[in-house]
């Protein structure tokens, strides 16, 4: 009975959504709130997914509905049910938020302010909650820019950790995020081009490696902060400490993505200390974890070079070519805790099933 | 290294075609590399020849002069009309190039239809990542290309890297065609990389970097541009690279101002390549290993004559 509720919903709520009506505040109504039920069901995908494609066409109005329609719905089935409901709504606009982080930067910051302010006004802090608030983190780390007059959002990122702070004071991850926003700062740096080529700020590297040390000091923080730290030594040439650093990050396996990159950034450590023998076997590491196109083409590259040419074809196209295509976590690095969010979210969505 | 495996290296580097390669059969899905008869090595040269802006037709062996480390050779020409032609069209799908998507499905439904029923077409999009979205597909059978995403930043290093990579089967040609905006943002690859890759390459490549702006400015100006560049210290963000790895191949880089001209521009490529003159010599006189310096000249007129700089002969 329920998935045939469930799949008259899909239809009817993202035909409203996706329609060229979709500003029309009373059908929206309806399909906002319809879409919110259709989430709590477990249709996660075909909510968001038809949220992802209006975005683009009122997000003002989404915004508005938040507050009021997403307010009645979390206390529509009565107290007890309100903390359940509560993440629903908050992952749900997590999840919306999600959808504009590429294009929509202020309607990512819209939809988690209001998530977050939700959170707040909980109880006493729970491991949902916590959870949430990694997720949210991970996601502002990925639409975060240093401060910027086009982007009056972009001081969101400390002002949330602050937040986050006030309910868990001692979450090892604020510390990462902390470091992350000294990164952050030598990345933008890096923008300008000099007459021969980019400018390259050293001691502004430099001066991002100290937040990172304190970061990587707590164990649960240790490998991604030295990843980051065994990089940008890479970049100020300080190859055999990135080396070491880099061989700490690329043991364990409980994060592919970082793992995968430990070994990229290897490969090319040793490509800069002309070792290509070396690079070569860490490339080769690197895709054994993940196919990233990145690291593909490196070690491909290295090959070809080296007249190994029909298994540079081979590693390349396998990375390249259509449905075989993944996720390439270097493309996604320079976002912090962004790179997380697939893992982040799911562990939200599973929370958040139907009993 | 012994002459065998020196001659073997030249024909890898190449694709060079032996005189008594048998013809493919259908059945040759892979690319296939030639096989190498005794101690002759064969060294292929793409090679235009204009006179202002007209090919320069019905040339024959006697006319040309090829040098391989500043040493004449002795040149065959091959019989180009017969070699049907493997075409790769390389597309900017990034973000700035949201408002010409369209415009862009045309165009490319519009080559691949000019192409002739042995060639081959394959269709590589790149924004942050790069797609080959159906390999390379008889003329006669493109899948449809409707469904292309257009986001993210510009990986064009890395894409046409990742096509110059191909290996060229004995009796066909290679030509890869990037089409851009311009603007490298997100390579892994640098220009470095890159040229090394097109020095070695069985393919001629051509870049056409589009001037008129493929975002209305009114766009533009709201769109959100993402600062945080860490890769960029990986790379000399350089068109000048782009031009570069078009010449070691025997292509080039031009620049279009007027997005309506791009597909009489590729048509012309190709038209250009396809009546272009394939050379064929076996080098004497020169030294095994490393890199040739190649120069093609021909006799009895000021021609501006295209073709690559040398090609590699492993160590």
């Amino acid at each position: 009975m329920r998935g045939r509720r469930s799949a008259a919903l899909v239809v009817a709520a993202i035909a409203v959504l996706t329609s060229s009506s979709f500003a029309a505040p009373q059908r929206m109504a309806g399909a906002f709130t319809d879409a919110l039920t259709l989430y709590d069901l477990g249709e996660h995908d075909t909510v968001i997914d038809g949220f992802a494609r209006a975005i683009n066409r009122d997000p003002a109005n989404v915004v508005k509905f938040l507050d009021t329609d997403a307010e009645a719905w979390i206390a529509a089935d009565g107290k007890d049910a309100i903390p359940r409901r509560r993440l629903v709504a908050t992952t749900f606009a997590l999840e919306l938020g999600k959808a504009g982080v590429n294009t929509q930067w202020s309607w990512t910051r819209d939809m988690l302010e209001w998530a977050c302010t939700q959170m707040r006004k909980a109880g006493p802090p729970t491991e949902e909650e916590l959870d949430w608030d990694l997720a949210s983190l991970a996601l502002i780390e990925g639409s975060f820019e240093p401060p910027n007059p086009r982007r009056p959002e972009s001081s969101w990122l400390p002002t949330h950790i602050n937040h986050i702070r006030e309910r868990f004071p001692k979450e090892p991850r604020l510390l990462l995020a902390r470091a992350l926003i000294d990164e952050f700062e030598y990345w933008i740096l890096r923008w300008g081009r000099g007459p021969n080529g980019p400018l390259l700020d050293d001691s502004a590297a430099a001066a991002a490696i100290p937040a990172l040390e304190k970061a990587a000091a707590v164990p649960a923080n240790a490998k991604e902060a030295r990843l980051r730290i065994g990089y940008l030594q890479m970049r100020l040439g300080k190859l055999d400490s990135a080396l070491e650093h880099l061989q700490f990050a690329a043991e364990g396996d409980d994060d592919p993505t970082r793992v995968h990159l430990a070994h990229l950034f290897i490969g090319w450590t040793h490509e800069r200390a002309g070792r290509f023998d070396e690079a070569t076997a860490a490339f080769r590491q690197s895709i054994a974890v993940i196919n990233g196109q990145s690291a593909a083409l490196a070690l491909g590259t290295r090959l070809y070079a080296a007249d190994a040419r029909d298994e540079a074809d081979d590693i390349v196209m396998a990375a390249v070519s259509g449905d075989r295509v993944v996720a390439d976590p270097w493309k996604v690095y320079g976002y912090g805790d962004y790179r997380r969010f697939p893992q982040l979210i799911a562990r939200l969505r599973a929370r958040i099933l139907p009993r | 290294m012994s002459r065998t495996l020196m001659a073997f290296a030249v024909v890898l580097a190449l694709g060079a075609l032996p005189p008594q390669t048998p013809p493919a059969t259908p059945a040759q899905q892979k690319p296939q590399r030639p096989t190498f008869y005794g101690n002759t090595s064969l060294v292929t040269v793409e090679v235009s020849v204009l006179s202002g802006n007209r090919l320069v037709r019905d040339l024959a062996a006697g006319d040309f002069q090829i040098f391989d480390n500043k040493v004449a050779q002795q040149v065959e020409v091959v019989d180009v009309e017969s070699l049907p032609v493997d075409v790769t069209l390389v597309v900017d799908v990034s973000g700035s190039v949201i408002d010409m998507i369209e415009e862009l499905q045309v165009y490319t439904r519009e080559i691949a239809a000019a192409l002739r029923v042995d060639d081959r077409f394959r269709l590589v999009t790149f924004s942050s990542e790069i797609n080959d979205r159906f390999g390379l597909q008889p003329a006669t059978e493109i899948p449809p290309i409707e469904e292309i995403k257009v986001e993210g930043a510009t990986s064009i290093f890395d894409a046409l890297t990742a096509a110059l990579m191909r290996t060229r089967r004995s009796d066909r040609r290679q030509i890869v065609i990037g089409l851009t905006d311009g603007y490298e943002t997100a390579s892994a690859i640098d220009g470095e990389a890159l040229k090394t890759v097109a020095k070695r390459s069985d393919s001629v490549l051509h870049v056409l970097l589009v001037r008129q702006p493929m975002m209305d400015p009114l766009r533009a100006v709201n769109y959100p541009a993402n600062t945080r560049r860490w890769w960029l210290p990986n790379i000399d963000v350089d068109f000048e690279e782009l031009g570069d790895a078009a010449h070691a191949t025997g292509g080039e880089m031009q620049e279009l101002n007027v997005r309506k001209q791009i597909p009489t521009f590729i048509r012309q490529t190709l038209e250009d390549f396809r009546t272009s003159y394939v050379l064929r010599y076996t080098p004497t006189g020169v030294s095994a290993e490393g890199w040739h310096d190649l120069e093609v000249k021909v006799r009895g007129g000021p021609y501006k004559v295209r073709a690559r700089p040398g090609y590699f002969v492993k160590k």
